[in-house]
């Protein structure tokens, strides 16, 4: 144990880690009062305010049709409303979008881009996020303005689009360590402000819909790709939907990028496909019950360090699964006594036989559970 | 001692074990002035994140607000508060929204290094482990945290964090010996 000055020191060391200025600010009062007069001032739920509400609006809206039809409108719009022959036509805009999803790909060098796309406007800057330099291109496609005045980053927004000066905005940005990613910005059909945006990872996002992967044969994420290349012993770029049948024994861990990736929905679809996976390891992560029942040819599933275990009882769903074995569980204890109702589930191993409950249960059942390392 | 701009100090009247009887907005204004920056270091702890920890604040005077009914005076306040307050924590690290800040914590936890540049060797040593406990996983940094930071007992942590003191003890003995791997065995003698 360390002493009272010692416990001091380590104090002052945990401090000056978060930080020796105070946290509480005055802002944090502001903010909750901020909630409490929102809260307040909340409409309630009792019917008569409700009602003299809507009729006020429906007496409102009469007064400012009658006033329509009697007095003449001035010409004080503020905000234009999107008129179809003031933007640039969706049909152009869509053209221009094709042209580039089929001629640029993630990772050209500022060489290749001009070479197909013209000069463009060059501009630099520092990542928001880490300070990193980048050097950059725009492009501005149609409308009528000025083509040396740069859009991104600093009048991001639609209102260029829906006045016309402007109907599509292609960046591309490459930083010192030859990560780049590029977006393009455009109204749609409806008139609504759209990106998309290609990322270093290949994945390519309309909004937040994934469209694909361009660096790779499986519309995955990078991670999920190389995940499965390093099961195969495979290069990520070579990877095929057929690959997926191969795969017998798959250990899975977070992302070594810096970027923390998750597996994501896309992601999901391509494990389930995996018909003949017998062995599953999950090391500090975790995927979805949902997608390991998919797994029926499944006899050894692995969890190490893998967070919140919930919703167990999922796997008893699989008729080829015999062994189970959790490590560094993190809600402990885990009441695994669901896994009683198992046909097939023979051994349950754990690192410590005081982070779960229930075995009595499992026993009953036939169900052996042991501690990893014990005859 | 006065209280939110000028009110009394409730406390001249109720003690705080009968904080639920108080108005409201004293209640809070009492538990942003007397708990607020224990609360808020121990959420940091957490989220390793400034902007993540100001928003996970506001949501735990919220919830205080919504729940101070529920408060049992046998409980002390201040853990009753903190445990409010660990708990928004791990529910905002089972969300998927954390993982998207990862990348900054990493920023700013290679600025607390550099940092620590500039203080004494034996100073630099500590900040080490603090620096290495701070890379831990959650289930054994918090319990650091609440050992060496808020000097809390193998008891009253496993009070504020509902689990076994058994569950305690492993978690403190595991956590040693990974902060021992990434220490390579060094300086941490003391602890």
């Amino acid at each position: 144990m360390p002493t009272s000055n010692q416990n001091n020191n380590l104090k002052k060391s945990f401090d000056r880690y978060i930080g020796v200025e105070p946290l509480v600010k005055s802002t944090d009062k502001e903010k909750f009062h901020d909630w409490l007069q929102h809260k307040k001032k909340k409409p309630t739920r009792h019917m008569i305010p409700r009602l003299a509400t809507a009729l006020l609006v429906v007496l409102l809206v009469g007064a400012m049709y009658l006033l329509n039809q009697t007095i003449e409108q001035p010409n004080q719009v503020e905000n234009p409303p999107v008129v179809e022959n003031i933007r640039v036509p969706f049909e152009k805009v869509e053209e221009k979008i094709n042209q580039i999803m089929s001629t640029y790909t993630v990772g050209m060098t500022k060489e290749e881009v001009t070479a197909l796309f013209g000069e463009g406007i060059p501009y630099e800057g520092q990542s928001e996020l880490d300070g990193q330099p980048y050097e950059a291109i725009e492009y501005q496609f149609f409308g009528e303005r000025d083509g040396d005045d740069l859009l991104h980053p600093f009048m991001d927004g639609e209102e260029p689009y829906i006045n016309g000066e402007i109907g599509l905005n292609f960046n591309i940005i490459w930083y010192e360590n030859d990560r780049s990613f590029a977006f393009i910005n455009y109204l749609d059909e409806q008139n609504e402000y759209t990106r998309i945006q290609f990322g270093s990872d290949g994945q390519i996002h309309k909004d937040n819909e994934f469209l694909g992967n361009a660096l790779y044969q499986l519309d995955a994420t990078e991670y999920f790709v190389e995940s499965i290349a390093t099961a195969l012993g495979k290069d990520a770029k070579a990877v095929t939907e057929e690959d997926l049948l191969r795969i017998e024994a798959l250990t899975l861990k977070p992302s070594s990028s810096v970027y923390h990736a998750n597996y994501m929905e896309q992601d999901h679809n391509y494990f389930k496909k995996m018909e003949n996976l017998t062995s599953l390891a999950m090391t500090d992560m975790q995927l979805p019950i949902e997608v390991v029942v998919h797994f029926k040819n499944l006899t050894t599933l692995t969890y190490d360090n893998s967070g919140v275990l919930a919703k167990l009882e999922e796997l008893n769903k699989l008729e080829s699964l015999e062994e189970i074995i959790l490590k560094e569980i993190y809600n402990q204890p885990l009441d695994i006594s669901v896994l009683a109702e198992s046909n097939s589930i023979r051994t349950i191993k754990v690192d410590d036989l005081e982070t779960v409950v229930g075995v009595e249960k499992l026993e009953e059942a036939g169900i052996t559970v042991e501690e990893i390392g014990a005859e | 001692m006065k209280v939110g701009g000028g009110m009394m100090d409730p406390l001249d009247s109720l003690g705080e074990e009968n904080i639920k009887q108080w108005p409201k907005e004293a209640a809070i204004e009492y538990v942003i002035d007397h708990y607020g920056e224990i609360v808020k270091r121990i959420i940091f702890t957490y989220l390793k994140n400034h902007a993540q920890t100001d928003d996970i604040f506001q949501e735990f005077l919220i919830t205080v607000y919504q729940k101070l009914d529920t408060f049992k005076g046998e409980a002390k306040l201040k853990s009753w508060l903190c445990r409010i307050a660990i708990n928004k924590c791990k529910d905002y690290l089972r969300s998927p929204l954390h993982r998207l800040i990862l990348l900054k914590d990493q920023i700013q936890v290679s600025n607390s290094e550099k940092s620590a540049e500039q203080i004494s060797i034996e100073e630099e040593n500590r900040q080490h482990i603090v620096n290495a406990i701070f890379q831990l996983p959650i289930k054994y940094r918090e319990i650091f945290v609440l050992r060496y930071y808020q000097s809390l007992s193998i008891q009253e942590i496993s009070e504020w964090l509902e689990m076994n003191e058994s569950t305690v003890k492993t978690r403190l003995a595991r956590g040693k010996k990974k902060l021992e791997t990434r220490l390579g065995g060094e300086g941490f003698a003391d602890i």
